[in-house]
């Protein structure tokens, strides 16, 4: 599912601190609610990574790669 | 009752009060124990404008639902009050058994309050507590205090908590400890036990730790020791303690050398864990339930120490008064200055820390030998430094001035803001031996917001970027990313910070060694439920867990706004953004570094939700906590904090 | 506690088979637990063979039903390795936690090696190679100083 742009991802790929962006991008857009949001800021990637893949928003593909390679594989898995 | 205890045991030592106190499973939910108990304590019953040494101010000791469990490392013990050397929220803790033991005499905290009329210590026997006589252990050493304690009560195997005569002598940062050795040492509330004429509680437990699922947990345990076994940090803790970084602080250029002037010396070496264990070490030592094994016993065999003994040193209590105040060549020195503190009963750190900042005024002629009775502060003069030690914990001289810590001496000697730049302090307390020019940024953050007084490492303890390059994967693991376990860099960071302090006090709250589950990174948070619910019974969810991190950590945070201390106070000493570090050897690898505090902050308070003008925690997050109470408080002094009266403040402690 | 646990389902010293006394100021512990002996005399003092050796494995067991609390087992133990349950007042010892497949727990757990679990024989010859490593180490040693 695309949730951003290719050119969003890149800039999530170029950022320092991308967790918090990220977060609040997947709340602006319904793929989380305010509830997730604050278990997920408290939890880390991993766990959004499993909330993603539960939601289907990515593949387990996607969810294993972006837990070997990090943040710039899920921006990534979840442009268009 | 599974894991907790259910009660706390107040001791009123104006009116010989000894009340016992059942904590609900609401409270014991929402607070889980340990660093939890003690904050909610002393937020509620410490006023801000309160002296610390009032007879009405606490002092908690507070244990954990996994204190004397077979969890990794339970035997730890979180001690609180308002500290006499910031004057604002502060902790401290101590590893040994005496939390193990404290927990299986039936008590999941200790407060003290009022004070004696003459020295006493406090006997707890099981569901016995007494308060007796203590006019012949005053102004004795931990060591003395303690044989003489188990051979007035007849108990060899009983454990003590204990100050030092620096407490009885209100050195802002006295420190206690128990079982002889085990120091709590920072904040200073060894002066508040001993403003209260209490030289210690000594405690003997006869009880047992009731477990709920004692099947499930034995799994969960045992997995996690066998773990350990080849955990790579705990094999290099095991072998060498902490002095194990002396050489990788060399090397990064965090090693303090006369006062953060420079980050190491080319002979490191002198006093590393490898040095230390080929020449020096007696035993290794364990704390209660303990796979990793730290603590050291050194024996001095030769020079002019030959024949001292102490439990330790650690890292960072060797370091300050050795290479900060500029002592190296001969390590027994160091040895020495590390076995007088524990003896004194003063934190290393402020102690070594305060004379090396003497030393660096007299370096650049802001005092003289007139204002320090004559002594000459050279750098590296063990004669002078064994001296101070001695003169500061009884309050002799020049060192009457030092005891009250870097800041407020600065104020006595008259050096105006020029004396506060190399005091090495936020909010009062001084930094540790880390200088987050090369320890890492992540630190340098963590130094600036840290809610015990700043400077402080064991805030966040955040060693995804110490020990993060051993454990490959972990950084992408919780934060996404690799990058930052790369300490001299932002990136990453103000995430890293944010979820290693709410995980760190999560750890704090059960009381169990924050080494197994930063530093060492076999026992992650899934791990902690998993043992926090089979050994307690409950049902937390990890997000309710670490939320008792977020929430003690945010009523820490508003403790000290309530005290106007934010973001205006979430500063670094200035040496760190000015300074760039110093070439000291030729492999090191920080030179020209400076820390970019101002590039994380921002980011950082997005992720705490802290109001960007105050710095105070927002209304939101505070009723998102369940902290509505706190909000109220600290409703009225978020327009008072940006008045331009209180701008115009600058506040080095309060 | 990891003896207590996996003995008794929760976590105290005074329900362990095996104890440490330490003296914190001088650094000092030791490990009180069952030697093994072949020939145990906690066995040979039972006055109701409610202690005795289980050949099998090695090591004597005390059967609580069987047991009066006399306390002749824990007198004459040179190990100190006998303690008193605290509930029932009868003599309790290490049993090793019965067969356990990864061997009693203490041995399992402990971090520095102090207690380790072997056969007889075994640790025999591996005390006179420790002994032999001992001397290696300290020729090496004299050897980088000078």
């Amino acid at each position: 599912m695309a949730v951003m742009t290719k050119q969003q991802a890149k800039q999530f790929a170029e950022m320092d601190d991308f967790f918090l962006d990220l977060l609040n991008l997947l709340k602006d857009k319904g793929i989380i609610d305010n509830q997730e949001r604050k278990v997920l800021l408290l939890t880390g990637f991993e766990k959004l990574v499993q909330a993603l893949e539960k939601k289907k928003v990515i593949s387990h593909q996607d969810s294993k790669e972006a837990m070997a390679k990090g943040f710039t594989s899920l921006v990534y898995a979840l442009a268009d | 009752m599974y894991g907790w205890a259910g009660q706390r045991l107040r001791i009123d030592l104006s009116k010989g009060d000894i009340i016992k106190e059942p904590l609900s499973l609401e409270y014991r939910r929402k607070w889980i124990g340990g660093r939890g108990f003690n904050s909610d304590i002393i937020y509620n019953e410490v006023s801000p404008d309160m002296d610390p040494f009032d007879p009405k101010a606490r002092v908690c000791f507070g244990v954990g639902p996994l204190n004397g469990t077979a969890a990794p490392s339970t035997g730890r013990v979180t001690v609180t009050c308002k500290s006499p050397l910031t004057g604002g929220f502060g902790d401290s803790s101590m590893g040994g058994h005496w939390g193990a033991e404290v927990k299986y005499a039936g008590y999941d905290q200790i407060i003290v309050q009022g004070r004696a009329k003459k020295p006493v210590y406090i006997w707890i026997d099981d569901d016995k507590v007494e308060i007796r006589d203590a006019a012949n252990i005053w102004g004795k050493f931990p060591r003395d205090a303690d044989t003489m304690i188990k051979q007035e009560l007849k108990d060899e195997d009983i454990h003590i908590m204990l100050i030092g005569p620096a407490g009885e002598n209100l050195v802002r940062f006295a420190c206690t400890f128990n079982d002889v050795w085990r120091a709590a040492g920072r904040t200073g509330h060894g002066a508040v036990i001993g403003s209260k004429n209490l030289k210690g509680i000594a405690t003997r437990g006869s009880g047992s730790v009731k477990i709920a699922r004692p099947k499930e947990f034995f799994e969960i345990c045992n997995r996690l020791r066998q773990a350990f076994k080849n955990d790579p940090m705990k094999m290099g803790l095991y072998e060498y303690g902490s002095l194990c970084l002396i050489n990788i602080a060399n090397r990064d250029g965090w090693l303090p050398w006369k006062n953060l002037q420079y980050g190491g010396t080319p002979l490191a070496n002198n006093m590393s864990g490898e040095t230390h264990a080929k020449t020096v070490l007696k035993h290794r030592e364990g704390c209660y339930a303990c796979p990793i094994c730290c603590g050291r016993f050194t024996s001095i065999k030769d020079g002019r120490w030959a024949g001292e003994e102490f439990g330790g040193p650690e890292y960072e209590h060797a370091v300050p008064t050795g290479p900060r105040v500029g002592i190296i060549e001969d390590a027994n020195d160091i040895w020495h200055n590390a076995r007088l503190t524990n003896d004194l009963g003063m934190d290393g750190i402020e102690t070594g820390g305060v004379i090396s900042v003497a030393m660096e005024w007299y370096q650049r002629g802001l005092i003289t030998a007139k204002d320090t009775g004559g002594l000459e502060l050279e750098w590296g003069d063990e004669k002078v430094v064994d001296q101070l030690i001695q003169d500061i914990a009884y309050r002799r001289g020049f060192g009457d001035i030092l005891a009250e810590g870097g800041d407020r001496a600065s104020d006595k000697l008259g050096l105006g803001d020029k004396g506060h730049y190399y005091t090495i302090t936020t909010r009062g307390m001084t930094l540790p031996g880390d200088d987050p020019r090369g320890l890492g940024f992540g630190y340098g953050l963590s130094f600036a917001v840290g809610t015990r007084g700043g400077c402080d490492h064991l805030r966040s303890l955040c060693c995804l970027e110490l020990s993060g390059a051993l454990y490959p994967g972990l950084n992408t693991k919780i934060l996404g990313d690799e990058r930052p376990a790369k300490p001299v860099t932002t990136v990453g960071k103000p995430y890293m910070v944010y979820y290693e302090e709410n995980q760190k006090t999560v750890t704090d709250c059960l009381n169990v060694c924050c080494f197994t589950t930063h530093w060492c990174y076999t026992v992650l948070t899934q791990d902690q439920l998993d043992y926090f619910n089979a050994c307690t019974g409950m049902d937390m969810s990890i997000e309710e867990f670490l939320e008792v991190g977020e929430r003690v950590y945010n009523l820490e945070r508003a403790y000290w706004a309530r005290q106007m201390s934010g973001a205006r106070e979430d500063v670094v000493p200035e040496r760190f953004t000015k300074e760039p570090m110093p070439q000291h050897v030729d492999y090191q690898t920080n030179v020209g570094a400076t820390l970019p505090i101002n590039e994380m902050l921002p980011k950082y308070y997005k992720y705490r939700d802290y109001e960007p003008g105050t710095g105070f925690p927002s209304e939101r997050k505070l009723k998102q906590l369940g902290l509505d109470y706190v909000a109220e408080d600290i409703r009225p002094l978020r327009k008072r904090y940006m008045s331009e009266s209180e701008q115009k403040k600058k506040k080095y402690y309060y | 506690m990891g003896c207590s646990l996996y003995h008794e389902g929760e976590c105290s010293k005074l329900l362990s088979r095996i104890n440490v006394v330490r003296n914190e100021r001088y650094g000092e512990s030791f490990v009180a637990g069952c030697d093994l002996c072949t020939d145990p005399p906690c066995a040979a003092v039972c006055p109701t063979g409610a202690c005795a050796l289980d050949p099998r494995m090695g090591i004597a067991k005390i059967d609580a039903n069987k047991c009066i609390g006399c306390k002749e087992c824990l007198i004459h133990c040179p190990f100190g390795a006998i303690s008193i349950h605290p509930i029932t007042k009868k003599s309790f010892k290490c049993d090793l936690c019965e067969g356990r497949t990864d061997g009693p727990v203490c041995a399992d757990w402990c971090p520095s090696g102090a207690i380790t679990w072997m056969s007889p024989e075994i640790a025999a010859k591996a005390k006179k190679r420790h002994k032999l490593q001992e001397r290696i180490n300290a020729a090496t040693m004299a050897k980088e100083v000078s």
